[in-house]
């Protein structure tokens, strides 16, 4: 009986919606919420399984034994029928978690969709949805390295929406006012060693790419909630979709959530030669945030020394393994051609010289968007 | 204070130097054994996934204490390799998840099947209500009644709630696995 049930659930998996994690997407999800009927890949379940019982019930398809009655229930649901509820009202600016995604954001999502039940009443998204949110986060100085508690506040303006953050509670002058418009956001992963939740926003300054790195929580304090963080994120993202639909109203909302945030293509330690070869190798932390490479001496540094514009192919620019007439102790040397300077990089492994290698050949075998073309102009007029 | 401190050193001057004892952690199937683990061992609360198989780390959960910890997957299939685990086993953590009451029977029937076999004989055991933040969660009390703990016999049980994500009630049970592990061996 136990066979028979389980090939049934294996049977089940072929139904349209059910061959993809109900909420991450990503395949063969063996797991399943018995009582909410969702197929779910292993990191999925894993979050379900925070919920409690009450809310979710986890069993494997392959590892657990099932009664007739439970296989009966999730046949009659599904994930088509569970995204039909409980994404009901899942706004084109949120993010569907990936594997590439930190844990938080999963997680997060879960707890969203089947706790809070966000998605099924858009009453309940009011921490993030209207694009405008006050707060304190914790921000690294530009010049003193610490973390200082900041009061930010995301507003609406007439030609758009600006993030403003303060020094001193009572300041009605901000420190700064930025133009969203520029505005990228990600999270900062295990680059603030403090706190492991923390996002990275960058934007243009006279020319210049500005990092800011900020966290919710104070590290010192245990807080088992992290959602503040997300809930900044998500307001970033509404803030700058609301603006584009107001730009675009007759495009579709799905096509207009594309890019609202990029995550960075690929980022690392690398060894550069500067740019007289006696200078030799140094250690610089590189960032590729689609078409701008970024590096600098620090991974949480506020400015980089440099950003470099990765143009197409046919623009002069190009990649190759080695590196004319240079003699080095280095194994992974590899050049970056641009029609201004041949960058010559190192890496400490082949697999990461391969990853770099490919990331700049794919960039550069696209073709240059309109935007790309406006971040050339922007980088441009700094030089 | 002074109690306290010489309770402390006994434990300490029983473990230094010595090997690691073996703990075996059970339970049913995410009922945050994983968890519970690595919070013990990094003090963090960790994102898990499903245990296919088992995690097995050395811990310093008190000062002077030495565990070496076996957790092993709670789903349904898993179970029936619990058994390979029993061997040498000083002292068992058995974890429930107690906002599930509906499951609560089937975790006295797995937690009989451990206690039944032959090598698991006299091997202390600290119960750990987990989860006792969730709403509606039964008590440490309930727990224990719902397990059989009271009408065991031969051998030393302990029950402490617990908040995995938290940290709270671990060290304390830890603490106490460790003196129940240390008085076992005496006698």
């Amino acid at each position: 009986m136990a066979d028979r049930n389980r090939a049934t659930l294996l049977e089940l998996l072929n139904k349209p919606g059910n061959n993809v994690c109900a909420d991450c997407k990503s395949p063969d999800p063996e797991w399943v919420s018995v009582n909410l009927g969702a197929f779910l890949c292993p990191e999925c379940a894993g979050c379900h399984r925070n919920l409690g019982t009450h809310i979710s019930r986890v069993r494997s398809i392959k590892l657990d034994n099932w009664e007739d009655d439970q296989v009966q229930a999730v046949a009659e649901l599904g994930n088509e029928v569970v995204n039909q509820k409980y994404e009901q009202f899942l706004p084109a600016y949120y993010k569907r978690p990936t594997k590439d995604d930190p844990e938080l954001l999963r997680s997060e999502f879960v707890k969203a969709k089947y706790s809070r039940q966000e998605f099924i009443y858009p009453d309940r998204q009011t921490a993030y949805c209207s694009g405008i949110k006050e707060g304190y986060l914790y921000k690294r100085g530009r010049d003193d390295k610490g973390f200082k508690k900041r009061r930010f506040c995301l507003t609406r303006k007439l030609n758009g929406h600006t993030l403003l953050y303060f020094i001193k509670e009572k300041d009605t002058a901000p420190k700064s006012e930025i133009d969203l418009d520029s505005v990228n956001v990600v999270f900062a992963k295990d680059k603030i060693g403090v706190n492991p939740n923390g996002l990275q926003i960058t934007y243009f300054v006279n020319g210049q790419t500005r990092s800011l790195f900020v966290y919710a929580d104070d590290p010192k304090v245990m807080t088992k909630e992290n959602k503040e963080i997300v809930d900044w994120y998500y307001a970033i993202r509404a803030a700058k979709f609301e603006w584009r639909r107001i730009a675009h109203p007759q495009q579709d909302e799905i096509e207009l959530a594309e890019g609202l945030t990029t995550d960075f293509t690929l980022e690392g330690w690398l060894q550069k030669m500067g740019p007289k070869k006696k200078d030799g190798f140094k250690k610089r932390w590189f960032t590729l945030d689609n078409r701008k490479l970024m590096y600098s001496e620090d991974p949480l540094s506020p400015f980089p020394k440099g950003e470099v514009y990765i143009g197409h192919v046919d623009g002069g620019y190009g990649v190759t393994m080695g590196a004319k007439d240079v003699r080095s102790s280095m194994v992974y040397v590899f050049t970056l051609n641009t029609p201004d300077r041949d960058f010559i990089l190192s890496a400490d492994t082949r697999e990461d010289m391969d990853q770099w290698i490919n990331a700049f050949k794919e960039i550069q075998t696209t073709e240059p968007t309109s935007q790309d073309l406006r971040l050339l102009r922007m980088l441009n007029n700094n030089s | 204070m002074g109690l306290w401190l010489s309770k402390l050193y006994d434990v300490f001057s029983e473990f230094s130097g010595s090997t690691p004892a073996r703990i075996l952690m059970l339970g049913l199937d995410a009922a945050g054994k994983t968890t519970i683990l690595y919070k013990i061992k990094l003090n963090e609360s960790v994102h898990t996934i499903p245990t296919i198989g088992f995690n097995v780390e050395t811990v310093s959960p008190v000062k002077g204490v030495s565990f070496t910890v076996w957790d092993v997957g709670g789903q349904e299939k898993i179970r029936r390799l619990w058994q390979h685990y029993y061997q040498n086993t000083e002292g068992l953590v058995y974890i429930v998840d107690s906002n599930d009451k509906e499951r609560l029977s089937e975790a006295k029937d797995e937690l009989d099947g451990i206690l039944n076999s032959d090598e698991m004989r006299g091997v202390p055991v600290v119960v750990l209500a987990n989860k006792q933040d969730l709403p509606r969660s039964m008590s440490p009390s309930e727990v224990a009644d719902g397990l059989g703990l009271p009408k065991m016999t031969g051998r030393k049980w302990y029950i402490h709630g617990a908040c995995a994500t938290t940290g709270e009630g671990i060290f304390e049970s830890m603490k106490e696995m460790a003196n129940l592990v240390k008085n076992n061996k005496k006698n």
